[in-house]
């Protein structure tokens, strides 16, 4: 499969089908979740209506991590076999990465104000999901100063693998720091876990949430080839030869 | 072939004609521009001490960072390193430990001045200069690694400040944390062996990575 679409015009063929379908499926798993989240779902005991911020803020913390993950791997990938379609795919998964990171940060403080009390707490949590955006952040920047494509890749790549330290210390660092986040409640194993009118819609969201990472991460890709393609193309301009006479 | 360039290294910087003192100046600037923000009352400033004396460092570090490759990649010396067979990781070695040596040393040795402004305490002077020694080589790992992926671009002052940032930002969390635990069990705090586990895991992954991007500007 990954071998088939390491092709770039058999990853165009691919993607004119499977963009669509992750665009229609993002839109009805938003708005099934949407629906659930914010007018099915009960409010909860001790947050109140306050919880309905978790069905936008967790799925977003996890497709941060999840597209750090998924940018190390096609690093990995470019880094080792040179592979310009995983320049392609790196470089597109940093945006909606960014992005989720940022939407992360935005909905948790808007969380933790009522949840807590304050906007922000330097945790280890939090300042973990900062130094990410930050990461996030000065990988697009090395894409931008480096205008020679080959070389950019391969620094960005060298920068997100170096990077990727972060991801354990995120996941860890609410067992590690005991502090206001709450530590994962549906991965730990005996954890009391969550009630279905809650687990539902959460994980719709999160179904929503990875659609949307799929879909503009494939339209990123289709964009980046169709550039470099065009890049390519572009005959260099004739060098201008001017004989001076005196 | 490390202390032949380690060597140069240092000789160049003491013939630049005080270049190398910059890095100083900046120092007591910024710990200058600290104490007047902080309206220059002592009992404001000596907690806030250690912490204003380690961004002192972090700062000036960072913005020696960009000179580390800048002249060897311009004058076309990396070049010749690739030719003559030799490895980057160990180019990259001795860079670090020149950049610690001709930058972060005279930080290092400015810092218990610093700390005579402050009017700190002498166990947090130990301590602060315990922990900014035992982070020197974090310090100097990841510059070597911002400086080798931004070599020959110019006016990339604030990009390496934006690329360094992330990983100096744990060093700089369990450096002052180890200035905290000093005063409670010594130098058997925890948070010292953090700080040259850090240090440690920044020499094994900041000099690999440096050779592998220096390689990436020369290909």
């Amino acid at each position: 499969m990954i071998n088939y679409l390491a092709n770039p015009i058999r990853f165009l063929k691919f993607s004119k089908i499977a963009t669509p379908v992750f665009g229609a499926l993002t839109i009805l798993t938003m708005i099934w979740g949407l629906y659930l989240a914010l007018i099915k779902s009960p409010p909860a005991i001790e947050h109140g209506q306050a919880v309905r911020m978790m069905y936008v803020h967790v799925p977003a913390a996890w497709c941060a991590m999840m597209a750090y993950t998924a940018l190390t791997i096609a690093s990995v990938v470019s880094f080792i076999w040179r592979h310009p379609l995983a320049d392609s795919a790196a470089k597109s998964f940093a945006v909606p990465g960014a992005a989720f990171t940022f939407l992360a940060l935005i909905t948790g403080s808007l969380w933790g104000k009522p949840a807590w009390g304050t906007w922000w707490q330097w945790d280890g949590r939090m300042t973990s999901v900062l130094i990410l955006f930050f990461i996030y952040v000065s990988y697009l920047a090395i894409w931008s100063v480096i205008p020679e494509r080959k070389k950019a890749a391969r620094l960005a790549a060298i920068l997100a693998m170096v990077g990727f330290i972060n991801i354990p210390i995120i996941k860890f660092s609410v067992d590690w720091w005991n502090t206001l986040h709450q530590p994962a409640s549906l991965s730990t194993p005996g954890a009391p876990g969550m009630p279905p009118e809650i687990l539902w819609p959460l994980m719709m969201m999160v179904a929503a949430y990875s659609f949307l990472f799929g879909w503009l991460s494939l339209r990123g890709i289709e964009a980046d080839i169709i550039r470099s393609r065009k890049a390519r193309d572009q005959k260099a301009p004739a060098a201008q030869a001017t004989i001076e006479t005196f | 072939m490390i202390s032949a360039i380690v060597r140069r290294d240092v000789r160049l910087a003491l013939r630049s004609g005080g270049a190398w003192l910059y890095g100083v100046f900046f120092f007591a600037v910024f710990i200058a521009l600290s104490a007047i923000a902080l309206g220059g009352s002592l009992d404001i400033m000596r907690p806030l001490a250690p912490a204003l004396i380690w961004l002192a460092v972090i700062f000036s570090a960072m913005l020696s960072f960009l000179a580390i490759f800048q002249e060897d990649f311009s004058d076309g010396n990396l070049a010749q390193y690739k030719i003559s067979d030799a490895s980057f990781v160990s180019l990259c070695a001795a860079k670090a430990i020149s950049f610690s040596l001709v930058s972060i040393l005279p930080l290092l040795l400015a810092a218990p001045l610093a700390a005579l402004v402050f009017d700190m305490a002498p166990n947090v002077v130990t301590a602060t200069f315990a922990s900014l020694a035992l982070s020197t080589p974090a310090l100097a790992a990841y510059g070597v690694l911002s400086s080798a992926i931004l070599a020959g671009r110019r006016g990339g002052g604030f990009l390496i400040v934006l690329i360094t940032t992330p990983f100096l930002i744990p060093v700089l969390i369990f450096g002052l944390e180890a200035i905290a635990g000093y005063k409670s069990s010594g130098f058997a705090a925890v948070e010292f062996r953090i700080v040259v586990g850090l240090s440690l895991i920044a020499i094994a992954v900041g000099l690999p990575a440096a050779a592998a991007a220096l390689n990436a500007h020369l290909e």
